[in-house]
């Protein structure tokens, strides 16, 4: 349950840490984006340099990056032999019936491991050098412009914050349930997957009727202090960019002019 | 079954800058049939050093030793059955744990889970809600439509009905009424005392300390920083006070009567003795 990384925020005050939220959002979705313009030995060079740079500025040990890969690794790998077998031209290296492992094949292997590992790399460092209520305040001031075709953006982003907020609750809470069934002989994770669904109901009823309740005094507190919906409200954390910001936006455009002109 | 820590170290999420000290070289030994008590403020491992007693928490490094187990970094997941059977464990708010449709089913399930017939866990589940004194009546309601005090009770009950020899106690009456408190307690030491059940308690109430345990252990900051009696526990105000803690009610009022030029020796724990000293300083006599 620890060992969960996506979600997980570090404090600290690197350069990173301090962008504003949205800037954070915003340059990832468009780095996203824009990996899949690099096509090349050199246009994918460019990428990892850049990545690697934002790593070094948010100070955080390149460890953490790595684990974030590691639940995914399978995945990763299984869309890569796709790839390394599919893919037909160039030199043939090995051949066995309709299987063959190419020269262009094993290119775009390799292209795509590096997207996926850069991909996680950005997100991953959106989520550790930004708290996750910043994250649902920027989506919300994000999204405000929906609000003009009927969009309830502050409800929505009401909802986003309670339940990130309730993560480390409800897992705090699990471990403690899980404890308690334990110590009364359950095993959970072991025998066959009808044992081990059996094991999950006492997990289970006693989490959802905790959640309810937690759910339950969180209106009434919500009611007792006028919570009356979002609209009109004043926010204690104002969003506000800065000079950095620009900066980010700056870098941002030299990474798409650069990648342009790098690729085939 | 005698429990043992020898130089236990725990650090919880070990490896991850998030890692924090929970426990730092506790070495103490819990005596077969003992009532012990841990005190300590509030975050100072206790319930984080209850978890090591039946290996729900491994030491990162350093031995537990309960019974014939031998709980170390390395111990794996598998056959700690037979030990989890021999250590019933309320934690704190253990009314969270309930889960089944019927109060019977729920306190039987302990047992069934430790082998035991349907039919053996069923009577078990009767004798055990007589024994935490709820009313027959409830054994055919669901849990959830009880009280959070009965649920408490149908939490302990689901404990001992799986007849464990030693009985690990988290803060097991924080919320209850105080008519509640002291029958728990009673029925406590009452199965402590005919059945000889090893007891491990934490609490935050002095009272229960002076009145039952024979041995406190205090903690602060992961450390055991004092074992010993009672007595000896109690005997210094100024250091309790230094670690946040308090003396029993007995005590301060034998202190503030010492202010007042009373004379006590030894030092009051509970009602009967202060009682008994006082008598013949307000010239009363013993009674017959
Ligand atoms: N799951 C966990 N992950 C990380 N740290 C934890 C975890 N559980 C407890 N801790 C930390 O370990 C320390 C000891 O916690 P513990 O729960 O043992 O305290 P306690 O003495 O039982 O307190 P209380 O009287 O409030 O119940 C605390 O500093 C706490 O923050
Ligand atoms: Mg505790």
């Amino acid at each position: 349950m620890t060992k969960l990384l996506l979600g997980r925020y570090l404090p600290g005050d690197s350069w990173v840490h301090r962008l504003d939220p949205r800037t954070k959002l915003m340059a990832s979705f468009y780095y996203i984006g824009i990996i899949f313009l690099a096509n090349n030995w050199q246009s994918y060079l460019l990428m990892f340099v850049a990545t690697m740079v934002m790593v070094a500025l948010s100070k955080i040990k390149l460890g953490f990056f790595l684990r974030g890969v590691r639940p995914m690794i399978w995945l990763i790998l299984f869309t890569v032999a796709l790839q390394i077998f599919f893919t037909k031209g160039g030199t043939v290296y090995w051949s066995w019936g309709w299987l063959a492992i190419t020269q262009y094949g094993l290119t775009n292997g390799a292209f795509i491991f590096m997207r996926f590992v850069l991909i996680i790399f950005v997100s991953t460092l959106l989520t550790l050098t930004t708290q996750p209520l910043s994250l649902a305040d920027a989506v919300e001031s994000l999204l405000k412009p929906l609000r003009r075709i009927g969009v309830p953006v502050t409800e929505l982003a009401l909802v986003l914050q309670i339940a990130l907020r309730f993560v480390p609750t409800l897992m705090d809470q699990t471990t403690k349930i899980m404890n308690a069934q334990r110590a009364r002989g359950v095993d959970f994770g072991s025998g066959n997957l009808f044992q081990q669904m059996k094991a999950v109901v006492p997990l289970l009823i006693p989490l959802f009727v905790d959640s309810f309740g937690i759910a339950e005094d969180l209106a009434t507190a919500m009611d007792a202090r006028g919570y009356q919906g979002g609209d009109g409200r004043t926010k204690f954390r104002i969003l506000q960019y800065h000079q950095p910001d620009i900066v980010a936006g700056l870098a941002m455009v030299l990474l798409t002019v650069g990648l342009v002109f790098l690729r085939a | 079954m005698d429990i043992t820590f020898d130089h236990v170290n725990f650090t919880y999420q070990a490896g991850t800058p998030f890692a924090g000290d929970g426990l730092k070289d506790v070495s103490v030994t819990i005596k077969d049939g003992s009532y012990t008590a841990i005190i300590g403020h509030t975050g100072s491992g206790k319930s984080t050093l209850l978890q090591h007693l039946n290996a729900l928490l491994k030491p990162t490094s350093g031995t537990v030793t309960i019974g014939d187990f031998k709980i170390t970094n390395e111990t794996s997941n598998k056959n700690l059955k037979p030990l989890r059977q021999k250590v019933g464990m309320v934690f704190q708010f253990a009314e969270n744990q309930l889960f089944e449709q019927t109060v019977a089913k729920d306190i039987a399930f302990g047992p069934k889970n430790f082998g035991v017939s349907d039919e053996e866990a069923l009577k078990l589940a009767a004798q055990m809600v007589k024994l935490v004194g709820l009313p027959d009546s409830v054994l055919e309601q669901s849990p959830f439509d009880l009280s959070g005090g009965q649920m408490r009770r149908v939490a302990i009950a689901g404990v001992l009905a799986m007849q464990p020899e030693v009985l690990v106690l988290d803060e097991p009456t924080a919320g209850l009424d105080p008519a509640g408190r002291n029958e728990m307690m009673a029925m406590f030491q009452k199965l402590h005392e005919t059945q000889g059940l090893t007891i491990v308690l934490v609490t935050h109430l002095m009272d229960d300390v002076a009145d039952f345990a024979d041995q406190v252990l205090v903690m602060d900051q992961g450390q055991l920083i004092k074992t010993g009696s009672p007595r000896t526990i109690f005997a210094d105000p100024a250091w309790l006070t230094a670690h946040q803690l308090g003396l029993p009610k007995t005590a301060q009022m034998a202190q503030a009567l010492t202010a007042k030029g009373f004379q006590f020796d030894p030092q009051p724990l509970t009602t009967e003795e202060l009682a008994q000293q006082l008598l013949p300083q307000i010239g009363g006599g013993a009674h017959d």
